[in-house]
């Protein structure tokens, strides 16, 4: 029964999977690139050109205007290596949670550590996306522990279905944030903030994070596919929500900042919210004490 | 936070250079100090000289507003030697002209999308400006600075191939036109992002003395066509206007300006067919040469293009003068864009379809 | 490609590319951003029109250097990471072209930095830009393999 999607308690697989992920991050962000050309009526590059970049970045010249970014850049690395490789030993879901956050603090701190107006105003607005991305998360977390007991991505083995069908809602509303795609990257707009928080990144540095950038995609995609139990309907909620996601992206204009704190915290949130009351027993419990009252009484 | 950004003259989102200094309160814009002159190379100078071989300077002013100048330019010309251009050439000039408004405006509707975000649009609609711009290359030869005009008339004659092609072509862009259009006008995303952002009111419409779409978006009934140059009038031209004056009424006009050139191309290129051949150019001789001064308007796509040009009897003009209708539209983005925010910058300055190679010569 | 390590092949493979104008009449810009749409569609060769000069490999460059512009075109070519590669584009970036005579222009590109590329024609059309690139990717490649010797 064993799939590479699921969670093996065996110690030689998660290491394999770890040190593979790379490769599979930029192999994803090569299939990005090729679907977003050929839904723009384009040929696109070749799938493997995400690795051509990072070649010819680890050969510039790198330059910094501050020391203080290059342990910035290595620290979204190293928390998203950390948060995968929690992943990959079935350990803590909040944990993985935390990594994450830890990684995106990192590069807005590196946004801010430069003199730079457009580095500036990309970190304020990364840090935007964060709070609308983050809450949502943490949510949907708890109602997996409400339904399953247990933080554990070792211990999650289906039933998830249909009750947490609210939070996979929001988690999918929240997933262009995440993925820096329209009609949500707010933060790397390119054609307002020149590329944000990343623009003064060069050289070896910027290789550094691409890395980051393909780990956090694979990992967002990787918790949605938590939610089924089925291997071949994990792998159809990977491939389906990247699919969905650049369909999504070509087919709508960027919103503005306050546009997304509207989104996230007045639609996307009260729906992880319900996501956390359909999967408590305590409140299907009163749920059925109220219906019997109402079914007697009545 | 007070800051103070600087925009241009490099930036992914511009097209042509010129600095703005952006005084924000946090993602605010509360003021802003304009910089132009980076495209500043002198050319009213090197303009006097000799009157023929100006046409092919004069194009260069801008690249994609450059029959408008070589038009304007001849126009001025031929008023002071009192000449009258054959009626083929005045029908194939109206062509010319109609088709670049259909390249520069399909252009900037292109760099809208991309200023929104949103890449696919900006892909696609200039997939689009193509089919213009190969019809452009088989009608002149080239696909920027076409020299088609001249002093007395036309330098090339449609034959039956190219008016053939010419259709097919206006057929197959006013279909995809309109696909574009419905999305421009009716995207939601599109629409959050544009209405009532960046408005211009009637009052400083005609204040700071804009012209063209950013006018005619505010309410500003003000199309230089009216006055009736070249075949116009047989055209049934009617200015095309809005009131609201934000961001999504300045695209509104440029889409319904669209389609009225497209159905202008169409009967212009039906008035040719029924023309038949005929002659496209006065012969002048070289002893005539023009002795005055005069002053006329041509509507540009980006509006009203003034050409004064004075000339003493001499092989070489004395003066030669252009205000581009950009000088005119550029200020307009201190009164829309205090109060909006940095993401609303590059959307505003491109519904003014800035030409700065036009503003600055 | 033999004789290439994987960084150097990297360098042909992902070449990205920062646009400016230096006062030109704008028709050879409006061709380079014609090379980005689906007609002609440089992303193939991996380019990326980056709009950053510090992500930048190439650059291509228009018009005829307005004094205005000089100083511009000065720090933006500093600030991008070796290697880099300049390419000229259009007559008035080559020498001047029709504003060669003008009193507000230096006269060409290469009056300022050291170009590797020159693209000619008024204006230089998407296919001749691309063109231009391949050349300017081959003489890169050519000047790996003679270092390497």
């Amino acid at each position: 029964m064993s799939c590479p999607m699921s969670i093996c308690a065996s110690a030689a697989l998660p290491a394999i999977l770890l040190l593979l992920s790379p490769l599979f991050g930029g192999l994803l962000a090569g299939v990005d690139r090729k679907l977003t050309a050929r839904m723009q009526n384009r040929k696109g590059p070749p799938l493997t050109q995400p690795f051509w970049d990072i070649f010819k970045l680890l050969g510039k010249q790198s330059m910094v205007s501050n020391p203080a970014q290059i342990l910035f850049a290595i620290g979204y690395l190293g928390f998203m290596i950390l948060a995968l490789g929690v992943f990959f030993w079935g350990g803590d879901l909040l944990a993985i949670v935390f990594l994450t956050t830890f990684a995106s603090v990192c590069l807005v701190l590196g946004a801010f550590s430069v003199r730079s107006p457009y580095a500036y105003i990309g970190g304020q607005r990364e840090l935007l996306q964060l709070a609308s991305f983050e809450p949502v998360l943490i949510a949907a977390v708890a109602a997996i522990y409400l339904k399953t007991n247990t933080f554990l991505v070792s211990g999650i083995h289906g039933g998830l279905m249909p009750y947490l069908i609210p939070s996979l809602l929001a988690l999918w509303m929240v997933l262009p944030i995440k993925m820096r795609k329209s009609p949500f990257d707010i933060a790397t707009a390119h054609q307002e903030v020149v590329k944000g928080p990343f623009t003064e990144y060069s050289g070896a540095y910027y290789a550094v994070i691409l890395v980051g950038e393909w780990l956090e995609l694979l990992l967002v995609l990787l918790i949605i596919t938590l939610f089924v139990a089925n291997p071949w309907l994990k792998v159809l909620i990977f491939v389906g929500s990247l699919v969905g996601e650049l369909l999504l992206d070509n087919a709508c204009a960027r919103l503005n900042w306050k546009w997304l704190l509207r989104y996230s915290w007045a639609i996307a949130l009260p729906m992880a919210v319900i996501g956390i009351m359909v999967s408590s027993d305590v409140f299907r419990a009163l749920i059925n004490a109220l219906s019997a009252y109402i079914y007697i009484g009545g | 936070m007070k800051t103070v950004i600087p925009f241009g003259p490099q930036h992914p989102v511009l097209p042509e250079p010129f600095h703005v200094k952006l005084h924000m309160e946090g993602e605010t814009i509360e003021g802003l100090d304009l910089q132009v002159g980076y495209c500043h190379r002198g050319l009213e100078r090197i303009f006097q000289t000799d009157y023929k071989k100006v046409t092919f300077l004069i194009e260069r002013i801008c690249g994609i507003c450059s029959f408008l100048h070589t038009l304007g330019y001849v126009r001025a010309v031929e008023e002071i030697m009192e000449l009258t251009v054959p009626r083929r050439a005045l029908i194939i000039r109206t062509i010319m002209a109609e088709l670049e408004r259909i390249h520069s405006h399909l252009l900037i509707i292109g760099l809208y999308g991309d200023a929104l975000g949103y890449e696919n649009y900006f892909m696609q609609s200039w997939r689009d400006r193509e089919l213009v711009m190969e019809l452009l290359e088989y009608i002149s030869g080239n696909r920027v600075n076409y020299a088609m005009n001249q002093v007395g008339g036309v330098r090339r004659d449609l034959d039956e191939d190219r008016v053939k092609a010419a259709h097919k072509a206006i057929d197959e862009l006013e279909k995809r036109t309109g696909d574009i259009s419905k999305v421009l006008l009716n995207d939601v995303s599109i629409k959050l992002r544009t209405q009532g952002i960046a408005k211009l009111s009637k009052e400083d419409a005609i204040a700071l003395g804009t012209v063209g779409p950013v006018a005619r978006a505010s309410g500003v009934a003000y199309d230089v066509r009216n006055t009736g140059y070249l075949i116009y009038p047989e055209l049934n031209f009617k200015p095309i206007w809005e009131t609201a004056g934000d961001n999504y009424a300045r695209m509104q006009v440029r889409i319904r300006e669209l389609f009225e050139s497209y159905r202008m191309v169409r009967e212009a290129l039906k008035l040719l067919e029924t023309e038949g051949s005929g002659e496209i150019m006065l012969a002048i001789k070289p002893n005539q040469r023009p002795n005055g001064q005069a002053f006329v308007r041509t509507e540009a796509p980006r509006g009203e293009c003034f050409h004064y040009v004075k000339a003493n009897g001499t092989p070489d003009l004395e003066r030669v003068r252009v205000r581009t209708p950009t000088y005119a539209n550029i200020y307009a983005l201190t009164k829309m864009l205090p109060g909006a925010d940095l993401a609303d910058l590059p959307v505003a300055v491109v519904t003014i379809d800035p030409c700065l190679s036009c503003t600055d010569r | 490609m033999a004789g290439l390590n994987l960084i150097e092949q990297g360098r042909l493979h992902s070449p990205w590319i920062t646009h400016f104008d230096t006062g030109s009449c704008n028709g050879c810009d409006i061709e380079v951003l014609a090379c980005l749409t689906p007609k002609f569609d440089v992303e193939r060769f991996g380019i990326l029109n980056k709009g950053n000069p510090k992500h930048t490999d190439v650059f291509l460059v228009t018009g005829p250097v307005t004094k205005r512009s000089k100083q511009r075109l000065i720090n933006l070519y500093e600030q991008a990471p070796g290697p880099k590669v300049v390419i000229a584009i259009g007559s008035c970036a080559c020498s001047g072209g029709v504003y060669g005579d003008c009193y507000n222009v230096e006269g060409g590109i290469d009056q300022i930095l050291p170009v590797d590329v020159y693209i000619p024609g008024c204006a230089a059309k998407p296919e001749a830009i691309i063109d231009g690139v391949v050349v300017a990717l081959e003489k890169l490649k050519n000047l790996m393999l003679e270092a390497k010797k």
